[in-house]
């Protein structure tokens, strides 16, 4: 039987963005950068999964938001990278296998590999079995559940406070976006994640185009709104066009991003940073990491963070796992507190959005989805002045709502664009502002093409997308593998550039163009004339009207 | 593109021909002439290349193609033209760039609640919460009650009266019915009629006190074409710069010097133990020292 819903004083939005750069090289046969998937797969998207499946089961009534960008859902449904994926877990088995073996006689190792083991073979049976290698089927099953609500984000993640120079370049992420999204999942968005949750006056009336009822900001965006607000980021405001916006809430966010303040920073939780890839003699790891000898996370760890010390004690799940409860609680009492005092002076119940990166909950904090889980069953079961709610169930009970323009900003450090725009990686936005007028250009002289021209058209589009993605820019300012994230860059470009020469000189070269389309095989059903001003497809027809699940129920 | 509310990054790439091209213009000046990035201020205006509020260099080296400014004030538009400067002030221009906005760095002064009810797919939700009355969300006077039959409705800021921009007691909400391709077209005027009835600011750096060649001073607002400030933004005309900043007595009683010719709007921040008065009427002051308020006061000539 399933929790009932009381009535609360105040909401909670837990909202997570899952999100990796399309990475897919078919042309090597074992390629670095494709691990992100592999353990991001392992580490948070099954986690999660098996998180929200075992609250269905036991009947705990929860809510999440969650947005899986385009670029991710591709490589989850991507044959190649499912069938590699599936050679990657057989070997980590093997390896937690031989690490249950090799710590028979270290009991302070033992239990931890055997719960890793343990894990690896359940992820390997459910990936295989229950879900058919479809993660993102099962994501859409809890959506149609009514537990889930997903949104889109814009095709590949672009950044678009920096392509708003170019508008058509902005429209045409959003519409993408949405539009694979609507393939994918069968039904509409009714919501989209902003890129770095990156927002600047006049992209609302772009997403309202899309058909999308809301999107997100920053707080500062709230803050710093053309007007004061009235509930400030505690109620959705609702832009000139329409859309509404729900700002995130500083405090909850502190609670688990901070690095220092934050819950996953905790001395009982697993040490991200210490892995056998790195730590065991380089013939014994060689078969688990990149055949080419070097060294990479295999996942599994053995020690907790410990303190600020280069000296690691052995991990303890048990006592990490009381950790995560008792955060979990802690938590929950913050926010009822919070939502205790919103409500004593707003004449409505306040909503309190906590977004946070969906590889946040597994990969980096591995504990993050067992604090999920005592969230939402502390939430359902242990008081009723909180309650998990979804954006459109809250727009559903307030459908009224203050009309204000909320102010340029981002999530990221600073609160507005200097991660992806510094010295770092400016070099980049000439070209990518110059490309995006080519691709107007191209179809606006090729309105109607058929076709190797049109296979040529919407290639140069994806190869544009695919440049524009905000994860390039991210990588050179953090200056950890700038090598990849320039070249991905440069080669987009290049091959846009080409394309662009061939279709000027009417000569597209057929063989060139399939090697091209086999690397870059994201949105096969993508439509160059997006680029068109006068661009409507079936893309920007108002949503219909979709199934809200019943609180209470 | 715009960085942050103080910095915005400009890069460039003049070919040889329009190189030549400007150095011809410069005649005698071009051998003294240096290339510099001419930023001109147009926040909240149609800009035509004649009438920015104002303008400043930055001296640059073409070769270095790019540019991080230093600014001085959040929520101003600024385009920029890339060309050569000769000693005697004279600019030669090769190409403008786009309009960056950069974002406001503080809270805003204003305060103008307004509320929309957007219709479609919660319609069906809306008649359900109006069967419960006891749940309505919405209460306060100046939020539309519940029980609006019009499937859509938004108090436009466009829309409203002479009568609102007198001074008046509180009423309630009375949003006016619109349809919905009216939101679309009320926010693609909204930028336009806002930049033409803004502010008028004077640039506060460099040497813009010394307007372009062809670029008069800037219009006052008084003087300047299009609707009034009040009608398009509401919340305080550009004449009540000084509000909120005036002269605290110092007893502790807070007196706030203004110039006002029209509707005084609703809400400021005092200092801590400090009261406002407009006009001998005290306003209220909460508790986190913000008060608000509309009071009715008489037109000074």
């Amino acid at each position: 039987m399933e929790t009932q819903r009381r009535t609360p004083l105040g909401y909670l939005s837990l909202v997570l963005h899952a999100h990796l750069p399309f990475v897919r090289h078919p042309e090597h046969e074992d390629f670095l950068e494709e691990d992100w998937l592999y353990e991001a797969i392992t580490e948070s998207y099954i986690p999660l999964l098996w998180v929200m499946e075992r609250l269905v089961d036991d009947g705990i009534d929860f809510r999440l938001t969650m947005s899986v960008t385009a670029p991710l859902v591709s490589m989850l449904n991507d044959e190649l990278l499912r069938q590699r994926y599936a050679t990657h877990l057989d070997l980590l088995c093997e390896l937690a296998e031989k690490e249950v073996e090799r710590t028979r006689h270290l009991p302070q190792f033992h239990a931890t590999v055997v719960m890793y083991r343990d894990r690896f073979f359940t992820a390997r049976l459910d990936y295989a079995q229950r879900w058919k290698r479809d993660l993102v089927g099962a994501f859409g099953r809890l959506q149609q559940a009514g537990k889930l609500e997903i949104i889109a984000s814009a095709a590949t993640h672009g950044f678009l406070p920096v392509l708003c120079v170019n508008p058509a370049a902005v429209r045409a992420q959003i519409l993408v976006g949405t539009q694979h999204y609507t393939e994918v999942f069968g039904c509409r968005p009714r919501g989209i994640w902003l890129p770095e949750c990156g927002f600047y006056p006049g992209l609302d009336a772009l997403v309202r185009e899309a058909g999308l009822r809301f999107l997100f900001v920053d707080t500062h965006a709230v803050h710093h709104a053309a007007s004061r607000t009235r509930y400030g980021p505690y109620a959705p405001l609702y832009c000139p066009s329409g859309v509404a916006a729900f700002a995130r809430d500083g405090e909850s966010s502190k609670q688990v991003w901070s690095s220092v303040e934050g819950y996953p920073g905790d001395f009982d939780y697993r040490e991200f940073y210490r892995d056998v890839g790195f730590d065991l003699d380089l013939d014994y790891v060689r078969p688990y990491i990149h055949k080419d000898g070097i060294r990479v996370n295999t996942g599994i760890k053995y020690h907790r963070i410990t303190g600020p010390t280069e000296w690691k004690e052995p991990y303890m799940r048990k006592w990490a796992l009381d950790k995560a409860a008792f955060h979990a609680g802690n938590f929950m009492f913050n926010r009822q507190r919070q939502v205790e005092w919103l409500r004593s002076w707003m004449d409505r119940k306040p909503i309190v959005v906590a977004p946070y990166d969906a590889e946040l909950f597994g990969h980096w904090w591995f504990e993050g989805p067992d604090w999920l889980d005592f969230l939402c069953r502390k939430i359902a079961c242990d008081q009723d002045t909180v309650a998990l709610i979804t954006p459109s169930e809250y727009l559903a009970e307030y459908p009224v709502n203050q009309v204000e323009m909320p102010g340029a900003s981002s999530w990221g450090y600073g609160g507005y664009n200097q991660v992806w725009v510094n010295g770092a990686n400016d070099w980049m936005y000439r070209h990518l502002h110059a490309a995006a007028e080519r691709m107007v250009e191209l179809a606006a002289e090729f309105p109607t093409a058929a076709g190797l021209q049109r296979r040529a058209l919407d290639q140069a589009a994806r190869e544009l997308l695919l440049a524009q993605a905000s994860d390039w820019a991210f990588i050179m300012t953090r200056g950890t593998v700038v090598p990849y994230a320039t070249q991905r860059t440069k080669d987009h470009l290049l091959r846009f550039n080409q394309l662009f020469a061939m279709l000027k000189a009417g000569t597209v070269h057929q063989g060139w163009l399939s090697t091209v389309e086999h690397k870059d095989n994201i949105f096969p059903k993508l439509d160059y004339r997006v680029y068109r001003a006068d661009y409507r497809g079936s893309l920007t027809v108002r949503p219909e009207e979709g199934r809200l699940s019943e609180r209470g129920t | 593109m715009g960085i942050d509310p103080f910095w915005i990054h400009a890069y460039w790439e003049v070919t040889p021909h329009d190189h030549e091209a400007v150095m011809a213009q410069l005649g005698s000046e071009r051998t003294s002439a240096h290339w510099a990035l001419r930023f001109y201020d147009v926040t909240y205006i149609d800009f035509d290349g004649t009438n920015a509020h104002g303008y400043f260099d930055q001296l640059v080296d073409l070769a270095v193609n790019n540019w991080y400014v230093n600014l001085w004030s959040g929520e101003k538009t600024y385009c920029a033209d890339i060309g050569a400067r000769a000693p005697s002030g004279r600019f030669e221009p090769a190409c403008r760039s786009n309009f960056v906005h950069t974002p406001r760095a503080d809270e805003s002064p204003h305060y103008r609640p307004e509320w929309l009810h957007v219709e479609g797919v919660f319609d069906k939700v809306e008649r359900a919460t109006l069967s419960r009355p006891s749940e309505s969300p919405v209460t306060a006077v100046d939020s539309p009650p519940l029980a609006q039959t019009t499937p859509l409705t938004m108090p436009a800021t466009r829309a409203r009266s002479e009568q609102e921009l007198a001074p008046r007691e509180p009423a309630p909400h009375e949003p006016a019915p619109v349809a919905e391709t009216d939101i679309l077209k009320y926010y693609g005027e909204l930028l336009p009629l806002a930049r033409a009835a803004g502010p008028s600011e004077p640039a506060t750096a460099g040497n813009q006190t010394n307007p372009p060649r062809g670029v008069p001073p800037a219009a006052s607002a008084e003087a300047r074409p299009g609707p009034a400030w009040h009608e398009v933004r509401g919340g305080f005309s550009p004449m009540f710069s000084n509000f909120g900043r005036g002269s605290w007595a110092p007893s502790g009683r807070a007196a706030v010097d203004l110039k006002l010719n029209a509707e005084m709007n609703k809400s400021g921040h005092a200092q801590p133990n400090q009261a406002v008065q407009v006009d001998g009427q005290w306003l209220e002051v909460d508790s986190n020292q913000t008060f608000s308020g509309r009071p009715v006061i008489p037109v000074r000539k």
